[in-house]
């Protein structure tokens, strides 16, 4: 029997059109990396000398490894701070509490605000000359509180997460909501007659249900992580905010491939060489999280 | 005979009718141009001069497009890699590397003794000319640094314009006593901190600007450099740049002045449009930091306009137009619709507060430039001092440390 080939037909738009937009800047990009270029005039080739000044000159690589690690740092606020956050407030809509659609509404509305009015109201608010914090510290008679709040080393990533709360914890609140919801209802009643209060089930039935949209939002959030560039850019400026403290990878990416200054020069291979690096260390991170959560499906399964 | 004259009289009825006007059309300027600007600052300016020069040429087009600074260097070189590159854009000539690297690549057109410049005195042409030959038309505007102050705040506390550095420094504490933020200051921009420290490195050290002007050789870590550094944190401890400068931007601070909240702000002279329309009200005026000889230095810089792609279609009509702007009447109007300081005495300002910051008695040397000027082969001190400057502030850096790590990129 002659095997139907119509499938191709749904294939290969979508497979030429990612082939064009995003295999072939990538394989560019390697290629770019391996050559200095402005974006102007000749290609000159310069071997691994980008990858080596990336990784071991003192400057550059005391500058990408300080954005690495801020990249990192915003991982483990991820899983220790907005996921477990995300659940909590999940679950706080998902047993009804009084004045629940009010606070799902407020939850969720910073979520369909541009990033850009965030970084406008942070400004509003935190700016130490026109914000509005330290107006109101100042007439409440707390003047000796007023602070540099962004401009403040100490806190400038503190504050950049409380924003990021704020502003995205709605998105991975309805994915595990909506999973919640479909936890059966025979377990919940087995479980209450069983005399389970809220407590026992959330963490023994609530909880171990969430497996799906675990993964979901964890490799979304570390894609994320890793990809960060719009809301420091916007809070911290392209320097990477105070003393580097909002400065992430993407971030000096821009600043080396495109100026991202005033009167910065570009340089592009360069700039493909921070990518080419950054590309790896993504895929790296997400192929070990599907590798532990693969474990830890396999493991309950085992369990059961 | 007769069919010689008719001969005659058909060629003439057709170089009436067909040749000559099409000669006409020769001088008559038609066409289409594509012109980028750098930031919306010079959207004003450039708007006004083309429409002077279309009201000359009322049949040529033009597409004025403004484009942001910080993306501006890279949608040039995607345009040029795509030969699609405008017909004139702007470019900050010798003072950075990107106009020379693109004469370099064949890529401007070279304008020696095609565009008037007579305007311009050789110092400014430094800023458009490379290897003897000319790559842009400058500008009329010097851009430079000032002391804007409000005088209302001013003459509440009986405070007079400083006649020495000392005075200025005794009336900071005085504006600080009495409760009213003395400088509005952008501690998180690193611009707008190079627009305060130069002219106080001025005022406390115009020797060491005025050595270099004389062609000695100065070191950009000199023990004078830091001195102003200092002093500019000195005065951050001491409350003179109001609480949290190391968070404030560059508009906050230039909002927080606009809206007299504070009775200083030390910065570009460019900025007089952005306080006009930031609040027309205030009460303001402005004067340069002296020094304690009483002199009072300007550090002022000339600026670049605009070069021609050397691929353009209208090749004539790119030049008329350059021509046009370079003159003293598209000058005159890009420096006054920007009220800004003009470079020549032949253009005359008639807003007070350019009136006040004209009011120097030495033009000086900008630190940046000499940094920038003086960049050892493939550096880019620039680049590393922009992305520490601010940290100076912020505990990030000594000031030691910072000028020793601009020195190593420096001859």
């Amino acid at each position: 029997m002659k095997r139907s080939r119509a499938y191709i037909g749904f294939i290969v738009p979508g497979f030429l059109i990612y082939t064009v937009f995003m295999i072939v800047p990538i394989v560019f990009a390697v290629y770019m990396s391996f050559f200095n270029w402005s974006g102007v005039g000749p290609m000159v080739p310069v071997g691994l000398a980008n990858y080596r000044k990336l990784l071991f000159s003192s400057r550059e690589s005391r500058i990408f490894f300080n954005a690495l690690t801020n990249n990192f740092k915003y991982v483990g606020v991820v899983f220790l701070i907005i996921t477990p956050l995300q659940i909590v407030f999940a679950y706080v809509l998902y047993i009804r509490i009084k004045a629940h659609k009010y606070i799902q509404f407020m939850l969720f509305l910073p979520y369909v605000i541009s990033t850009s009015i965030i970084g406008f109201f942070a400004t509003m608010v935190f700016d130490p000359n026109i914000g509005m914090l330290n107006n109101l510290l100042a007439a409440v008679g707390l003047p000796h509180l007023r602070g540099a709040w962004m401009g403040d080393p100490n806190m400038s990533f503190k504050i950049f997460v409380a924003i990021v709360i704020w502003a995205f914890i709605g998105n991975g609140m309805m994915i595990f909501n909506a999973n919640m919801k479909e936890v059966s209802h025979d377990i919940l009643e087995a479980a209450r007659i069983d005399g389970a209060g809220e407590l026992a089930m959330f963490f023994r039935v609530v909880l171990p249900q969430l497996g799906s949209s675990l993964n979901t939002v964890s490799t979304l959030s570390i894609i994320y992580a890793l990809t960060m560039f719009d809301l420091p850019f916007l809070l911290g400026g392209v320097q990477g905010g105070v003393n580097n403290t909002l400065d992430f990878v993407q971030m000096v990416f821009y600043r080396r491939a495109f100026g991202g200054t005033y009167f910065g020069e570009t340089s592009l291979g360069y700039g493909s060489a921070i990518s080419v690096t950054v590309l790896v260390i993504i895929m790296a991170c997400f192929l070990l999280l599907r590798a532990l959560i693969y474990a830890l499906e396999r493991r309950q399964a085992g369990s059961i | 005979m007769k069919r010689l004259l008719v001969l005659v009289l058909l060629f003439t009825f057709l170089s009436t009718v067909l040749v000559l006007p099409a000669m006409a059309e020769d001088t008559k300027l038609s066409g289409k141009l594509v012109i980028w600007e750098h930031t919306p600052q010079f959207e004003e300016p450039g708007k006004a001069v083309i429409a002077a020069f279309k009201e000359l040429h009322p049949d040529v087009e033009i597409d004025f497009q403004v484009k942001t600074s910080d993306q501006y260097y890279n949608l040039l070189a995607t345009a040029f890699s795509a030969e699609e590159a405008p017909d004139l854009f702007w470019t900050n000539g010798t003072a950075t590397t990107n106009m020379g690297a693109y004469a370099q690549q064949g890529l401007l057109m070279d304008l020696t003794d095609k565009v008037d410049v007579s305007l311009f005195s050789d110092t400014i042409l430094k800023i458009s000319t490379i290897d003897g030959k000319l790559y842009a038309s400058p500008t009329a505007e010097s851009g430079g640094r000032c002391a804007y102050y409000n005088k209302d705040i001013f003459a509440q506390l009986n405070l007079e314009i400083p006649k020495t550095f000392d005075e200025f420094e005794a009336m900071l504490a005085t504006i600080h006593e009495a409760g009213i933020l003395p400088i509005s200051f952008a501690g998180s921009d690193a611009w707008t901190t190079l627009f305060f420290f130069e002219p106080v490195l001025a005022a406390m050290h115009l020797d060491y600007t005025e050595s270099y002007l004389r062609g000695e050789h100065v070191a950009i870590n000199d023990q004078r450099v830091a001195d102003a550094m200092n002093k500019l944190i000195e005065w951050g401890e001491k409350g003179y740049l109001g609480v949290g400068y190391t968070g404030v931007s560059g508009s906050g601070a230039m909002l927080a002045f606009s809206k007299g909240e504070a009775a200083m702000s030390v910065d570009g002279t460019w900025n007089i449009s952005t306080i006009n329309n930031n609040n027309p009200d205030l009460n303001y005026g402005a004067f340069q930091i002296p020094t304690n000889d009483g002199v009072r230095p300007f550090v002022g810089t000339s600026s670049n306009g605009f070069s021609i792609y050397a691929h353009t279609k209208y090749p004539d009509l790119a030049l008329a137009f350059l021509n046009y702007f370079a003159s003293l009447e598209g000058q005159t109007i890009w420096v006054n619709t920007l009220d800004s300081i003009p470079a020549t005495s032949k253009i005359v300002s008639e807003n007070p507060v350019v009136n006040d910051i004209t009011q120097f008695d030495v033009m000086t040397e900008s630190w940046y430039n000499i940094m920038v000027q003086n960049a050892k082969e493939d550096e880019a001190p620039g680049t590393v001092w922009e992305e520490d400057q601010t940290k100076i502030f912020s505990g990030g850096i000594t000031v030691e440390d910072f000028l020793n790590e601009l020195q190593e990129l420096v001859k």
